[in-house]
């Protein structure tokens, strides 16, 4: 009997261990977190562009002179262009602001399949269009995949000639050298270096795909011999970009069209 | 007093600490972290990792089928959870990689870097590594080691295939395959089928997939093998 006593007390015990140190690992809150980190959403764009940006300091390639117009060097303090987006985006429609406001939330998750980049990003105004082409150049240039949804929203949207130039310039960018500072290379291990590259022309290699699926698809916008004419510069001037892969597609696509 | 305490009464004691212990830590993926790999790493692994259990399909390739299985997001998840258990941190050898496994280290393990959430991918992209990475785990195949890219490594202009900015060029380098199942030829078949056949995809995770599709098929050094994967693309058997 008493021997019973001893195992239930030792039984007992060991289970208000097991209780306890389950209550502790909880309060770690290592398990039933969130799979998903949504960064803070804000009006305004500072805070959820920048939130990806590290500068290297060890970084051991030459500076090169960079066309500096269209791709702000990623230390310059983003103040300025988060005023003029700010101002810009307090004049948007209630709708259009919404837009935006949804956007900001899809850049923070960097959630790819968002859903509403399809349902909410198609048919847009051309306030909204503006406002895009404006926050393209306060990203940071580093940050190639929310500069290239940016661009492969306008693209996707084309609606005049203005969507076209600023396309356009988009070839008329400094290539980003690498993707931990696009003014410095850095080394590179060839066994995943094309995935590199590729994000490194991200922007580039998106506005392609999304003009050719226009041209493709909807041929009907350049009737009109001027969009026709500006989407050809568009085409003209990604040949001239130093990025080979870059110059295929352009090739391809003036080869078809 | 402890006549309460029958042995039932007990053991259901016991089965309910061990049950509710099992049943609030049950991580919706069974990838265990190490202690090391910081909040943000886990949370995009996470994120990324539900991205491909949740993709759906209306069909898929031959080749797919045969290293994936259908196209579904249990697929990838299975594919990826078979072979990789645990996830902890390392410089995978420094410069750009954001992960790699070190087999004669530790067998079914992923290494992320920091580039992991510092580098700007596309997601698409990101986990095009992942599960080329997974791929290497299969230590009954050899690990898929890649095979030396031919010298001379020419693109379709006729130019030496190198790195654009390091002007490092493949040729020589172990950044080739000569089969259309390792790890470069069966990632370029899983962002194949997500371009062609994914049914809940949004418009850039289709065309991101095309865009990284294309690096990956050049790595194949073989010209009967790069034929036999586009006939597969292209639904021809």
């Amino acid at each position: 009997m008493e021997t019973n006593n001893l195992k239930t007390w030792l039984i007992l015990g060991f289970g208000g261990f097991l209780l306890g140190g389950l209550l502790f690992y909880s309060s770690l809150g290592h398990h039933g977190e969130d799979k998903t980190v949504l960064k803070e959403t804000s009006l305004t764009t500072q805070h959820s562009l920048a939130s990806k940006k590290e500068n290297s300091q060890d970084s051991d390639a030459t500076d090169l002179n960079r066309n500096s117009e269209l791709t702000p060097s990623s230390k310059t303090s983003q103040t300025a262009q988060s005023l003029t987006a700010t101002k810009s985006v307090s004049a948007l429609s209630a709708d259009d602001h919404k837009k935006w406001e949804v956007l900001q939330e899809i850049l923070a998750s960097q959630n790819d399949n968002d859903p509403r980049l399809d349902k909410t990003f198609k048919g847009m105004s051309d306030d909204l269009h503006l406002i895009l082409q404006e926050q393209y150049l306060e990203i940071p240039a580093e940050n190639r995949n929310q500069r290239g949804l940016l661009a492969f929203l306008i693209a996707r949207d084309l609606k005049n000639t203005e969507d076209l130039d600023f396309l356009k310039k988009i070839y008329e960018e400094s290539p980003c050298l690498s993707l931990e500072n696009c003014n410095s290379r850095t080394s590179s291990d060839p066994h995943l270096s094309g995935v590199d590259e590729a994000s490194m022309n991200y922007p580039q290699l998106a506005s392609l795909y999304q003009l050719e699926k226009q041209l493709n698809d909807n041929p009907g916008i350049f009737a009109d011999s001027s969009m026709k004419d500006h989407a050809m510069a568009v085409i003209e001037q990604a040949l001239k970009f130093p990025v080979a892969s870059v110059q295929r597609k352009a090739a391809e696509i003036q080869a078809r069209f | 007093m402890f006549n309460f305490f029958s042995k039932t009464v007990v053991r259901a004691g016991i089965l309910l600490i061990f049950g509710s212990h099992c049943f609030a830590a049950a991580p919706e993926s069974s990838v265990v972290f190490d202690s090391n790999v910081p909040k943000d790493i886990q949370a995009q692994m996470l994120n990324d990792l539900t991205f491909m259990a949740e993709l759906q399909g209306s069909n898929q390739t031959a080749f797919h089928k045969q290293i994936f299985g259908d196209f579904s997001g249990n697929s990838y998840k299975n594919f990826f959870e078979t072979r990789v258990r645990k996830i902890g941190m390392n410089a995978c050898g420094g410069g750009n990689a954001v992960a790699c496994v070190i087999p004669f280290l530790a067998s079914n393990k992923m290494f992320l870097t920091n580039n992991f959430v510092k580098f700007s991918h596309p997601q698409i992209a990101r986990m095009m590594v992942v599960y080329h990475e997974a791929r290497h785990t299969e230590s009954q195949q050899g690990n898929w080691a890649h095979d030396t890219c031919p010298t001379p490594f020419l693109d379709e202009q006729g130019h030496d295939k190198k790195s654009i900015w390091t002007g490092a060029i493949l040729e020589g380098e172990a950044a080739c395959d000569s089969t259309a199942f390792g790890s470069y030829g069966s990632s370029t078949i899983l962002l194949k089928n997500v371009t062609k056949f994914c049914a809940n995809c949004s418009d850039k995770v289709k065309m991101d997939a095309d865009i990284y599709a294309i690096d990956q098929l050049g790595r194949i050094n073989r010209d009967d093998v790069k034929k036999s994967m586009i006939a597969d693309f292209n639904g021809n058997k």
